[in-house]
């Protein structure tokens, strides 16, 4: 059987999003290209721009990092790319994809940096899933690993990451939020760019519209390097019946994945009535839907110290809604369980070494 | 009796379970029917001074189709004016009609909905009941063919005066998701249609039976269809018709009962037996289930470990807007009416869904290719209906006509109409 695009080679893979049956070099430039229009459509880079990517190992970041190489040379984006990448300290899982995100450094011809959870927290996933056991362990993973990445970024100089979210993803947050009534982030959470004034960095997911069966099959056709594991600590059991009602969908009809992205998009929320008294949370919606600044800017402001001090923890200084942000309010929980079992122990400064080293870093920036 | 086993309400024997307390059989009809009453309490008995009663100042259309939670609201409804009736000396507070969309045709019941239609109307005897065919939508329509190509964009390939029909249209959609979207459209449309005439001799409101469960079925549905720009218009309740896009006044009494109370509901009314469902049953097989279905599927399921889930989906449902309203320069969509920005959808679609082939590479690649565009450029002069535009399609509809190869619907406008938007 000929392919449908060019006519010209044989078919050999039937194409996930639209069943056409296609060649390799015909799949390559339409899973390129689809890349490259949605970077362009929105003017993701600048030329000159540092953008960090999120690096994990896997097949999602590994074939960012392929497709932004690919691409920065074919249509002269101009931008330096950089991997970021993050330790989480989960024996066996961070290890080996540690070690393929480093072969990736020597492949891409890209610089690496690493910034590890022990390093900042003092605390390994692998100690925290030892203190709390196997619940609510992603909520951490969450947490930490956004202000991971941001201090990474920060400590590179660098205001945009992007990370290697597809459209699996993307059409899973959607239902998820529908069914979690997370109406927060209902009408935001297609975005491609995404900022938020608790964090100093741009994020932005040019993946967005590539389905994963897709991913897998362009690392699987290039003979990428990557990781093959999913992260050991299992996430929320709700995230999984959402994960395989869209699996079902995929199957009756395989647009589906970018037909509810596209929902997605035009979700609204209506405006909050601004009520007399309920002020301050009027105030608080204006400030998240501050644009996002495009480019321009490239040293992040998170501990910038100018700023003042009402928009950030009080105990590292990180940009924060409330006087302590999400990551030092867990780290409190975790380091009062700590100092609790090892009282006759000789580290009943954990909480305070913690703090120290947050601010260590804070401050070397 | 142990305080547990007991009504929370009145300490009679317990009939149902739910929302964490013990209901008797009085007090659950009450319980849900208080709800409905609040819904619809601008249908109270109206007086011109005292003992001088007003005649009905509205209508009521309860769209049904005969399954449980249509039955169980036009039961409640039914409920109210035989109250009305009893305790004013036959007066009623409002009208009721109950308009049902025959559809048999493409999906058949159970029992004639004649037959079914006169049960009803013994046991609802102040309810009117209206059938209406779903071929009524082809009537006096002339019909446009639509055709697409490989790139999603579709074309106009043929306009004719002569109406296509229900088995016409149907065997030309392959899938079953297309098939239940494309019926919905003309269900809705005709019901919107029906009360709109209604409306002309009394003030109507649609009081659609969805429960909360259906509700939040629908809402996942259409943002799985990628009509998640219609959740406004359908799943919110729309009192005030200026924000209704059928300009009239549409509620959702059953929006806060959940679809497993609704069987005790009809069965401590005694109306059970009077729901009547398809022939055709939902497949065994996941993959061979419609959107609709597998919707259902998924949250009859996952209502037995986390039943606030529907409540949840409604509620968040309820905080969407009308992503259209701010807009200008949309055009009704050809095929469901909903407002559409020209191109947007089919442009959005284009730049994701690349169809641009990789250059051929040898020497025999180059010949194949040149040979495969020779065949194409022929077929294309032979064929006059390239030169018709495309036309205006939402996301929805470019989506679910994909699963055709070639789709012929009922236009309302004539062929002039549609040439003189199509000419360019
Ligand atoms: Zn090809
Ligand atoms: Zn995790
Ligand atoms: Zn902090
Ligand atoms: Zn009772
Ligand atoms: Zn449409």
């Amino acid at each position: 059987m000929l392919c449908v695009l060019c006519e010209c080679r044989k078919a050999m893979l039937k194409r996930p999003k639209t069943l056409q049956p296609i060649c390799k070099p015909c799949f390559y430039n339409v899973f390129e290209t689809e890349i490259h229009n949605t970077i362009v459509e929105s003017n993701l880079f600048f030329p000159g721009e540092r953008v960090a990517i999120g690096a994990s190992g896997g097949k999602d970041s590994t074939v960012l990092a392929h497709v932004m190489k690919t691409l920065n040379e074919r249509y002269n984006y101009g931008v330096d790319f950089v991997l970021l990448s993050i330790d989480e300290g989960i024996h066996g899982y961070r290890d080996d994809s540690l070690e393929t995100v480093k072969r990736n450094k020597v492949q891409y011809d890209m610089d690496l940096e690493v910034v590890s959870y022990s390093e900042l927290y003092g605390w390994s996933m692998d100690q925290i899933v030892a203190q709390i056991g196997n619940k609510n362990n992603c909520t951490y993973c969450g947490v930490f690993r956004r202000q991971a990445l941001d201090r990474g970024s920060a400590k590179l100089g660098i205001a945009h990451i992007v990370t290697g979210h597809n459209a699996d993803d993307m059409a899973e947050t959607v239902l998820m939020n529908l069914l979690r009534g997370d109406t927060a982030r209902l009408d935001r959470c297609t975005e491609l760019v995404t900022g938020s004034d608790d964090s100093p960095v741009k994020r932005s997911k040019p993946l967005k519209y590539a389905y994963e069966k897709e991913i897998v099959l362009y690392a699987h056709y290039k003979k990428l390097d990557y990781f093959s594991t999913e992260c050991t600590y299992s996430p929320e059991a709700f995230r999984g019946t959402a994960r395989t009602l869209i699996k079902n969908l995929e199957a009756i009809r395989p647009s589906t994945i970018i037909d509810i992205i596209h929902s997605g998009e035009a979700f609204v929320l209506k405006k909050k009535k601004e009520k007399k008294g309920k002020g301050s949370v009027v105030v608080k919606a204006k400030v998240e839907e501050k644009p996002v600044p495009s480019g321009g800017c490239s040293v992040p402001l998170a501990f910038d110290s100018s700023l003042g001090l009402s928009n950030r923890c009080t105990k590292c200084g990180y940009l924060s809604h409330n006087a302590v942000c999400k990551a030092c309010v867990l780290l409190e929980g975790l380091n009062a369980g700590r100092a609790k079992m090892q009282i006759e122990g000789d580290s009943a400064d954990g909480a305070a070494k913690n703090i120290k080293t947050l601010e260590k870093l804070a401050l070397s920036i | 009796m142990s305080a547990e086993s007991t009504c929370r309400r009145c300490d009679g024997p317990t009939a149902i379970k739910t929302r964490q307390a013990n209901f008797c059989q009085p007090c659950f009809i009450t319980f849900i029917q208080q709800k409905q009453r609040k819904a619809m309490e601008g249908c109270k008995v109206l007086f011109a001074r005292p003992g001088c009663v007003l005649p009905p100042a509205i209508n009521i259309l309860v769209p049904i189709s005969f399954g449980q939670s249509s039955l169980a609201l036009l039961d409640m409804a039914h409920a109210q004016l035989e109250e009305q009736a009893k305790t004013y000396e036959n007066a009623a507070g409002f009208t009721l009609n109950a308009v049902f969309i025959d559809c048999s045709e493409a999906d058949p019941l159970e029992k004639e909905p004649n037959q079914i239609i006169s049960e009803l109307e013994k046991r609802f005897a102040h309810a009117k009941f209206t059938c209406i065919p779903l071929s009524k939508a082809f009537e006096g329509a002339s019909s446009v063919t639509l055709k697409h190509n490989r790139d999603y964009t579709s074309f106009v390939s043929g306009i004719s005066e002569e109406p296509t029909s229900v088995q016409q249209l149907l065997s030309c959609i392959g899938t079953k998701s297309a098939r239940e979207d494309i019926i919905s459209v003309l269900q809705r449309h005709l019901i919107i249609e029906e009360a709109k005439k209604q409306n002309e001799s009394l003030p109507t409101t649609v009081a659609w039976g969805h429960n909360a469960t259906r509700l939040a079925e629908l809402t996942l549905s259409l943002t799985i269809k990628g009509r998640g720009n219609r959740i406004h218009a359908q799943v919110l309740e729309h009192k005030n018709p200026k924000d209704s896009i059928s300009g009239l006044p549409e509620i959702h009494p059953l929006n806060d009962v959940l679809s497993y109370e609704i069987p005790f509901y009809n069965s401590f009314r005694n109306v059970s037996d009077l729901a009547v469902d398809t022939v055709s049953k939902p497949s065994q097989v996941t993959k061979n289930l419609s959107i609709d279905q597998l919707m259902h599927q998924y949250f009859e399921n996952i209502q037995t470990n986390f039943p606030s889930i529907a409540s949840t989906v409604v509620r968040t449902a309820a905080k969407l807007d009308d992503p259209n309203a701010a807009k200008q320069g949309l055009t009704p969509c050809l095929i469901c009416a909903s407002p559409v920005d020209p191109n947007q959808s089919l442009a959005w679609l284009t730049n994701i869904t690349v169809n641009e082939p990789a250059a051929p590479e040898t020497e025999e690649e180059e010949e194949l290719s040149k040979k495969a565009h020779m065949e194409k450029s022929q077929e294309k002069t032979g064929d006059a209906d390239r030169h018709l535009p495309v036309p205006n399609l939402c996301y929805g509809c470019i989506i679910t006509i994909r699963d055709t190869d070639s789709f012929t619907f009922p236009k309302r406008a004539s062929k002039q109409d549609i040439l003189d938007e199509f000419t360019l």
